[in-house]
C-alpha cells in the first residue's frame, strides 16, 4: 500500500504539477529567475525524493509553487543559485512538516522559513534549518507554548 | 453472462474477504474479466479523487500533504465505506451493476450514510443489552457492556478511520467472527451479545452465577462465554429429561449422560442434540432465523468436546455439577450508587481533606454502596497510608467484600484495574498480611462465597 499510494504521488500527481511551475516563470521573471523544463524536471523529482524520505504524499504540486512564488523576492536569491536553493527548501519543507508535528499549515511554514530567511538567516540556509527550525520543532515536541519563541525562554 | 454471473455468486463470495471486500471484489471481478483493465484504473483514479478530497478535510486544508500511513488509513477507510454499502446488496450481478454504472463518489456517499445508519442502530442496540445485562460479577462481561462498547463510539471514526475497531471489546462472544471491523464488528458483536443475553435471561441470576463458580472459583475474573456454560448445561438438562429451568447436572446424571449419550452412533448423536435443540427454541419461543442459527452455531462448537470428552471419561468438563458450597453462599445487594455529579463533589472534598479521619468521616457519612466505596479508592482522592487506616475501619464483611475486587486468577496473575486500582489492591493486600492469621482466612474465606 505504501508504494502503491508513493507511486500514484508520483506519477498522476507530477504530471498535473510541471505545468503550473512553469507557469511561476511568468511571475518571478520579475526578479530575474527563470525555471527551464528540465529544471522543473529536476525540482519534481527532487520533491518526490523529499516527500518520499519523509514518507509523506501530496496531491497536486502546489508546494513548489507557493514555495516559488514566496521566496521569489529574496535578496538572498538571484539566478545563480535559484534552483539549488529551491530544491534545498523543498526538502527542509517536508522534513520540518513531520518535525513539527502537523502543527503548523503549509502556508504559515512557508513564510515563516521566508522571514528567517531573509532576516535572522541572511541567506544561510543552514541557520534556517539547525538553528530556527530546530527550535521550532524541538519547542512543540516539549509543548512550548509558545513554540516560535526561538531565543530560549521557555513558556510552557 | 448475466446466468454466469448469478450461478457462480456463491462461488465469488466465498473468494471474497470480509474486512477488505471493497478491494477483493475488484480483484474477483478483474480477475474474471466481469471489470476490464481499464474499469480498474478509472475506479482507482476516481478513488484518489475522493482522498484527495478526504485528506483536505482531514487537514482542515491547511496542509498539501500527509504521511503515508494517514493517507493509507484513510484510503482503507473509503474502501471499507464503500464496501459496507456493496456488502447491502444481496448479489454480486446487483454489485457489478452499481460499480459499472455509477461513480465512485456516489458508493462512497451511499456508503457514508449506510456507516451512519449502522452507527444509530448500534447505539440503539447497545442500550438493549445495557438494559437486558446479566446479574454477573464477570469482570470482561461488566467492563465490556459498560466501558468497552460505549469506549468504542466514543472513539470510533467514520470519516477517517471507518475500518478501525476501536474501543475495549475483551468479553468473549460463544461465536466471535474476528473477520469483521469497524462499526460492522460491534453490530454484529451487539446482535451475538443480546441473544446471549435473551437465551440467559430465561435463567435465575443465582443459578448462572452457582454455574459459574461451580465452573471456576475465580470465574469472575476470567474470559469465559457465559452463554455458552449455560446453554451446555441445559443442553444436558433436556437430554436427561429435567424439568423446570435448572441447569445442575448430579454427577449421577452425568454418568447417565455418559452411558446415553456414549452408546449413540454419530447420526443419531446428531439427531439428538438437534432435536433437543429444536424442543429449547420452543420452549423459549425462539423464532428469529438469526438467533436459531446462532444457537446451532454454538451448539455445533461444543458438539465435538461433549463427544470427546464421553470417549475419555471426562464429561465433568463439559457438564458441570453444582459445588455444595450454595448453602454458605452470600448473596450481596448492592446499595444505591450516588449520582455522578454528587459523587465528583464528594471525591474532590475527600482530596481536600488534610487528615485521613475527616476523610472517613466523609466515607461513613456519604458512600452506601459497595460500587462507590471502590470507585472512592481508586479515584486518586485517598493517599498512602490513608488506604490502611480506612481499611482499619471498615468492618470484616467490608472488607471481603473489597477483596471480591482483586483479581484473584491463579493463572494469569495479572491485575488489569488502572495504577489508581492497582494502589488500593496492593494496599488491601499489605493490610491483610497486617491482621492476625485467624481473621484473614475468615475474610477470604466469606469473600470467596459472596455473590455480587
Amino acid at each position: 500500500m505504501k508504494n502503491y499510494l508513493m507511486s500514484i504521488s508520483d506519477s498522476i500527481i507530477s504530471k498535473q504539477t510541471f505545468e503550473e511551475i512553469l507557469q511561476c516563470n511568468e511571475q518571478t521573471l520579475e526578479y530575474g529567475l527563470k525555471l527551464s523544463e528540465e529544471n522543473v524536471k529536476e525540482i519534481v523529482e527532487i520533491r518526490s525524493e523529499a516527500l518520499s524520505k519523509n514518507g509523506r504524499i501530496e496531491f497536486g504540486g502546489g508546494i513548489i509553487k507557493q514555495i516559488i512564488s514566496t521566496f521569489c523576492d529574496s535578496s538572498y536569491i538571484s539566478q545563480y543559485n535559484y534552483i539549488e536553493t529551491i530544491e534545498e527548501l523543498i526538502e527542509t519543507f517536508y522534513y520540518y512538516k513531520n518535525e513539527t508535528m502537523e502543527e503548523i499549515g503549509d502556508i504559515e511554514l512557508i513564510n515563516l522559513m521566508k522571514n528567517y530567511f531573509d532576516n535572522e538567516c541572511q541567506g544561510s540556509l543552514e541557520l534556517l534549518r539547525y538553528k530556527y527550525l530546530d527550535t521550532i520543532a524541538h519547542n512543540i515536541k516539549y509543548g512550548v507554548g509558545d513554540y516560535l519563541n526561538v531565543d530560549g525562554d521557555e513558556v510552557f | 453472462m448475466e446466468n454466469w454471473i448469478i450461478n457462480r455468486d456463491d462461488v465469488f463470495e466465498n473468494l471474497l474477504s470480509k474486512e477488505h471486500y471493497f478491494q477483493s471484489l475488484l480483484q474477483v471481478l478483474q480477475s474474471n474479466e466481469l471489470l476490464s483493465n481499464k474499469e480498474i484504473e478509472n475506479i482507482e483514479i476516481q478513488i484518489l479523487n475522493i482522498l484527495k478530497e478526504t485528506v483536505g478535510y482531514y487537514t482542515k486544508d491547511e496542509s498539501c500533504s500527509v504521511r503515508v500511513e494517514v493517507a493509507e488509513q484513510i484510503i482503507l477507510s473509503i474502501y471499507y465505506t464503500i464496501g459496507i454499502f456493496l456488502k447491502s446488496k444481496t448479489s454480486i450481478k446487483e454489485r457489478v451493476t452499481l460499480i459499472k454504472e455509477n461513480t465512485m463518489k456516489y458508493l462512497f456517499s451511499e456508503g457514508e450514510k449506510f456507516l451512519k445508519i449502522k452507527i444509530k442502530e448500534s447505539k440503539e442496540l447497545l442500550n438493549i443489552v445495557q438494559k437486558n445485562k446479566l446479574k454477573t460479577a464477570n469482570y470482561a462481561y461488566i467492563d465490556t457492556i459498560d466501558y468497552g462498547i460505549p469506549l468504542f463510539f466514543m472513539e470510533y471514526d467514520s470519516r477517517f478511520a471507518a475500518h478501525e475497531t476501536q474501543g475495549a471489546i475483551d468479553y468473549p462472544l460463544a461465536i466471535d467472527e474476528m473477520d469483521l471491523v469497524g462499526i460492522e464488528y460491534i453490530n454484529e458483536y451487539l446482535k451475538k451479545i443480546d441473544f446471549e443475553n435473551q437465551f440467559c435471561s430465561h435463567f435465575d441470576s443465582y443459578e448462572i452465577e452457582n454455574l459459574l463458580k461451580s465452573f471456576d472459583k475465580n470465574s469472575d475474573h476470567i474470559l469465559i462465554n457465559i452463554f455458552e456454560l449455560v446453554l451446555t448445561n441445559y443442553l444436558g438438562c433436556m437430554v436427561l429429561g429435567k424439568r423446570g429451568i435448572t441447569l445442575d447436572i448430579t454427577d449421577t446424571e452425568r454418568r447417565y449422560l455418559k452411558n446415553k449419550l456414549g452408546e449413540l452412533k454419530e447420526e443419531e448423536f446428531n439427531e439428538v442434540i438437534s432435536r433437543i435443540v429444536e424442543g429449547i427454541c420452543q420452549e423459549f419461543n425462539i423464532n428469529d432465523i438469526n438467533f436459531i442459527n446462532y444457537i446451532n452455531k454454538t451448539i455445533y462448537k461444543i458438539m465435538p468436546s461433549i463427544k470427546k470428552n464421553i470417549e475419555n471419561n471426562k464429561l465433568e468438563n463439559t457438564f458441570i455439577t453444582f459445588k455444595n458450597e450454595d448453602e454458605n453462599l452470600i448473596r450481596y445487594e448492592d446499595g444505591e450508587s450516588l449520582e455522578n455529579s454528587r459523587f465528583k463533589d464528594i471525591t474532590e472534598e475527600i482530596r481536600d481533606c488534610d487528615k485521613v479521619d475527616d476523610k472517613i468521616q466523609i466515607i461513613r457519612k456519604e458512600i452506601h454502596s459497595l460500587r462507590d466505596l471502590v470507585d472512592v479508592l481508586g479515584s486518586d482522592c485517598i493517599f498512602d497510608y490513608e488506604f490502611i487506616e480506612i481499611f482499619k475501619v471498615l468492618d470484616d464483611f467490608e472488607i471481603s467484600l473489597l477483596l471480591k475486587y482483586i483479581p484473584n486468577d491463579s493463572v494469569m496473575d495479572v491485575d488489569y484495574g488502572t495504577e489508581s486500582d492497582k494502589e488500593w489492591h496492593e494496599k488491601l493486600e499489605e493490610y491483610l498480611d497486617m491482621i492476625n492469621e485467624e481473621k484473614k482466612s475468615k475474610i477470604i474465606t466469606e469473600s470467596l462465597n459472596i455473590i455480587l
